[in-house]
């Protein structure tokens, strides 16, 4: 069973992620912000995928990145932005190799989330 | 009775006779016909029994000749029938009979034969009857006997021997022979006669014959008798005579000969009447009647009685037009003295030896106020028109007239009193007039009425008074020259002006006089004029002079030369105004215009003084030279057909409300025809009675100011926006997250699920409209392409054209031919073009037509979306632009302002035109260079 790290700084959305990824079959860790990430990033813990929230308090999603480039930990990593910062975040991004394809927009469909985190497993159904 | 009735009554009177001569004939006739017509009818009685007659000949000859007979008396014994077939039966088919009887003396039949099928004949009880009828004293006999076959008719006869051809012996036997008048028999008979014969029952009395005229029909009959000598039946014989047919015919044809004749001879006699009688009597009466000799003319020359009267006429005519012409000549020379008379310039008056006025002429009536003379005429002169106080000496001199003790007064003057009892001043001449016996009768009088002419002498004395005063006392300096230059007058504004007495100057050349002294220059001048004058010019020049003070005063100096009547030069007037004081003012003025004028057009703004009715009078160099216009072509036009290029005053010209409350007011608006902002402050300048005369307006482009005003505000805007639309992201997760999750469990109250879906749902929409506000304030960097902007509309068409249709609304395209590419955000200009094409259909719900127009305007590129539809209100069209306004029920407000920061990132220009319930049009300009942003 594949083990997804969410990260949020809003608990009633990292629940809300939680419990779909969770019966989409799925193990799931969640994390209310940039620090928690940090610290299971630098865990033994193991992770599958994160799914990442971009714009949070103190650390953020480029900080969380930043992180995982620095310790070379490479986890297949949904973004996730409101659209108003999403331009803002990309030109970060991009540097760390990630393009618009790995980008989901709030409000977002859960579907297609389901459908990017099986993109990113390559599970095929 | 006019001779025209009468030829009339004559006329009638002829055709009336003829026709009761034709009416007597045609009676006659009738009577001949009658007489004919019976004639007529015994010849055919005549001939109808002749050939009954013949008819029966043949039966008549068998009961004559078998009945003297030895054969037959000697067959009365023996009965030997072979005899009998061989004599009798043979007698049946020559003469033609249909049977015969032989009786016995004692009546008993002896023999019978008959033709065909007549056997049933054989027993006739009848003619046993009449064997007792026949006795040597009536041997024959003849009747009709009716069987039952039909109508018979018999003959019968005694027999005898051969020797007694005259019957006396005893009758050895009887003998009968009948034929049947059958159809065959009178259709014989018919044919013989050319008649109608009928056997009718015999009746009281059977029908006369009569003669039918009309028809040409003759009809009689005839009895026929029984055995017993009583009529049994009688013959009907009807038969058309041809020759009373053709007497009728005769006698029709004739009236209608005669008939023709009468009308013919009838209208020859009227034509005639009217060619020799009526006509020339009608020329006669005219010419009489209009006194015209030329209605006579064609009878001059005929030899008739008319001919005579006509000449006679013709005479007569001459003679009074002789004595008319005599008349008129009279008249003439009367009216010619008449007119002697009344031209005269003088009073002419008769005065009768009592004073009475008998004969006046047209002027003395004028001077006396009246427009008739018969008004004057018969009134006493003294007493109605000569003044009370000079009456008695005027009555004794015309007193002293009549006594003949003065025969003529050659001047005499005194007053008349006129009509409106003004007194006129008249010079008199007066003789006396005598009749054939010398006896004095009256006086004639001339008069000049002189009022006037004193009347000028005293004006004119008074106006040279009045003359000499303004020559002295007028501010001018005035003067009277001679030809050569001598000063014969000068007034005393012009002595007193440099001290000088009147001798000292008058008499002199004017040029040698202390006027002119000062400057040697001046006196050139002032003799080369006189020289211009002289020839009838008129000089003026600017002349200086020294006052009495010393003083140098400049003086508009001119000269001018007067005419007589005749046109001939006779004196010159020189004459001077002192012009110091104007001419420092007008340097003054000069300057201040020319100070005014620099200011005027060094001004930046626009400027441009207006009239009333909006016609430019003047602008600065700032206004032409943006309309790269000369003055002469602006100055005339009115501002809006030049500035705005309408045919009305723009709607936000601050013009009005000028014109209203005199103060100066101020407006904003864009102007497309420059393509810029202006601010118009316009103010008006009043006369003195407080009325607008004309208005100065002052226009300022101000299109960079309003430019970043508008994009403070978009930006402005545009920050709030992307705060918000964060602030919103979250909760809108958690709404949709949460929605999308309860989907997921096993939900069975559909409603519920539904609702969830319903949240699903909008927060997509909501998240979509953040999406598309983050568009506007922070419209994204795309890519630039040399575009085909034909293509890129249609594109879009192509996508809408489905829409389109189902709205039933027609695309029409009006596209320019020569459109240059131009360097455009392609995706980002389709949705602008999608955005205005999506307004029109919504302005459309009924259908309608939008067209979509191209062209080049200047470095532009325009493109216009032009629609059928509801159009919008000034309010709305205000508000257009900003962000979250709409009119649509499920619009977002963000559609057009998404637009406009598109338009404005591509350096270009949005702008609507719209008229409430007309459509809207929305303008696109796109610059074909552009710096900017990109």
């Amino acid at each position: 069973m594949y083990k997804i790290l969410v990260v949020d700084d809003e608990p009633r959305i990292a629940k809300i992620l939680q419990d779909f990824l969770v019966k989409s079959g799925f193990e799931v860790t969640q994390s209310l912000g940039g620090e928690e990430a940090i610290k299971i990033l630098n865990s033994e813990m193991k992770i599958d995928l994160m799914v990442l929230d971009m714009k949070m308090p103190k650390v953020t999603g480029t900080d969380v990145i930043k992180e995982m480039e620095r310790i070379k930990r490479k986890i297949p990593t949904i973004i996730l932005t409101g659209s108003v910062d999403a331009e803002k975040y990309l030109i970060d991004l991009v540097k760390f190799g990630y393009t618009e394809k790995d980008i989901l927009y709030k409000p977002l469909d859960l579907f297609s989330l389901l459908d990017m985190v099986k993109k990113k497993l390559k599970i095929t159904q | 009775m006019k001779i025209r009735t009468k030829i009339f009554v004559v006329i009638c009177l002829t055709i009336g006779a003829v026709l009761s001569v034709l009416l007597w004939v045609k009676a006659y006739e009738k009577k001949r016909l009658i007489s004919f017509a019976e004639s007529e009818k015994k010849d055919k009685e005549l001939i109808f029994d002749k050939i009954l007659l013949l008819k029966e000949e043949a039966l008549i000859a068998l009961a004559t000749d078998y009945t003297y007979w030895d054969g037959m008396v000697n067959f009365m014994t023996t009965q030997d029938l072979a005899w009998a077939h061989e004599n009798i039966d043979t007698a049946i088919s020559t003469f033609k009979v249909t049977a015969i009887w032989i009786y016995r003396t004692d009546a008993r039949l002896w023999y019978f034969v008959s033709n065909g099928k007549n056997g049933v004949l054989r027993d006739q009880p009848l003619l046993k009857d009449a064997i007792s009828k026949l006795s040597s004293k009536s041997p024959f006999c003849h009747f009709f006997l009716n069987t039952s076959l039909g109508m018979m008719n018999v003959w019968g006869a005694t027999i005898n021997p051969t020797s007694d051809l005259e019957r006396k012996t005893p009758a050895q036997g009887y003998f009968f022979t009948a034929r049947f008048w059958d159809s065959s028999f009178l259709g014989e008979l018919n044919k013989l006669t050319k008649s109608a014969i009928t056997i009718l029952p015999y009746k009281e009395e059977p029908t006369p014959g009569y003669i039918d005229l009309n028809k040409a029909i003759i009809a009689f009959s005839r009895k026929l008798t029984g055995l017993d000598n009583k009529p049994l039946a009688y013959l009907n014989i009807v038969s058309v005579s041809d020759s009373i047919k053709n007497y009728i015919r005769q006698g029709g044809e004739e009236v209608i000969v005669v008939l023709a004749f009468v009308v013919f001879f009838s209208i020859t006699n009227v034509f005639i009447f009217i060619i020799w009688v009526y006509w020339p009597l009608k020329s006669i009466s005219s010419a009489l009647e209009k006194g015209d000799s030329r209605f006579i003319a064609p009878l001059q020359d005929k030899k008739d009685e008319f001919g005579d009267i006509s000449r006679l006429i013709n005479k007569f005519f001459k003679q009074k037009e002789a004595i008319e012409e005599n008349e008129e000549t009279l008249r003439k020379e009367k009216d010619k003295v008449q007119r002697y008379l009344d031209i005269a310039a003088v009073i002419l008056l008769v005065l009768d030896a009592e004073g009475k006025v008998s004969l006046i002429n047209k002027k003395g009536c004028e001077i006396l106020g009246y427009y008739n003379e018969e008004e004057i005429i018969g009134k006493n002169w003294f007493d109605n028109f000569t003044p009370k106080e000079i009456k008695p000496k005027v009555k004794n001199v015309f007193d002293r007239f009549m006594a003949g003790e003065i025969e003529s007064f050659e001047y005499f003057e005194y007053q008349i009193l006129n009509k409106k009892s003004e007194e006129r001043i008249i010079a008199w001449h007066n003789v006396v007039l005598r009749d054939e016996n010398y006896k004095i009768i009256g006086t004639l009088s001339s008069g000049e009425d002189i009022t006037e002419r004193q009347r000028i002498e005293d004006r004119l004395r008074e106006s040279e008074r009045k003359a000499r005063a303004i020559f002295d006392q007028t501010f001018q300096f005035i003067g009277l020259m001679a030809l050569d230059g001598t000063l014969i007058e000068a007034n005393r504004t012009a002595l007193e002006f440099s001290g000088v007495e009147a001798s000292s100057v008058l008499n002199k050349p004017f040029w040698e006089t202390p006027w002119w002294t000062h400057s040697p220059e001046l006196q050139e001048k002032l003799r080369q004029a006189i020289k211009k004058v002289a020839q009838g010019e008129f000089v003026r020049f600017e002349a200086t002079h020294i006052a009495k003070d010393g003083s140098l005063h400049f003086v508009d100096f001119s000269l001018k030369p007067v005419k007589d009547e005749s046109g001939k030069m006779i004196f010159m007037i020189p004459e001077g105004r002192d012009i110091t004081e104007y001419k420092f003012s007008e340097e003054k003025i000069k300057q201040a215009a020319e100070e005014w004028r620099t200011t005027f057009d060094s001004i930046s703004d626009l400027v441009s003084i207006h009239d009333k009715d909006f016609k430019i009078k003047r602008v600065n160099k700032a206004f032409a030279d943006v309309f790269k216009m000369k003055y002469q072509e602006i100055i005339g036009k009115t501002c809006y057909e030049l500035v705005h290029r309408s045919k009305e005053p723009h709607l936000c010209c601050p013009y009005k409300q000028v014109m209203q409350t005199k103060k100066p007011s101020l407006a904003e608006f864009f102007e497309p025809s420059l393509g810029f902002y202006l601010e118009v402050s316009c103010s008006a300048i009043i006369n003195e009675k407080g009325e607008v005369i004309s208005t100065v307006h002052i226009a300022k482009d101000v299109t960079s100011r309003k430019e970043v005003e508008k994009r403070e505000r978009l930006a402005q805007l545009g920050e709030l926006v992307a705060d918000m639309a964060h602030e919103v992201n979250n909760p809108l997760m958690i709404i949709s997250g949460n929605a999308q999750l309860s989907l997921m469990e096993n939900i069975q109250n559909e409603i519920v699920s539904n609702n969830l879906k319903i949240i699903f749902e909008e927060c997509k929409r909501a998240k979509e409209i953040i999406q598309r506000l983050l568009k506007f304030s922070r419209p994204s960097k795309g890519e630039l392409k040399e575009i085909d902007i034909h293509k890129s509309i249609e594109a879009v068409l192509n996508i809408m054209e489905h829409q389109f249709n189902l709205a039933n609304i027609e695309v029409k395209r009006n596209y320019s031919g020569n459109l240059p590419t131009i360097l455009i955000d392609e995706p980002q200009m389709q949705e602008v073009f999608m955005n205005l094409l999506n307004n029109t259909r919504d302005a459309m719900p009924g259908g309608g037509v939008v067209e979509v127009r191209t062209s080049l305007e200047r470095e532009f590129i325009r493109i216009d979306f032009k629609d059928t539809g509801c159009g919008m209100s000034g309010e709305v069209m205000k508000r257009i632009l900003e962000p979250f306004f709409t009119t649509k029920e499920k619009g977002t407000g963000l559609g057009l302002s998404v637009c406009y920061g598109i338009i404005k990132v591509h350096n270009g220009e949005l702008r609507f035109e719209s008229k409430l319930g007309k459509g809207t049009t929305a303008t696109i300009l796109l610059p074909l260079e552009r710096g900017g942003e990109y």
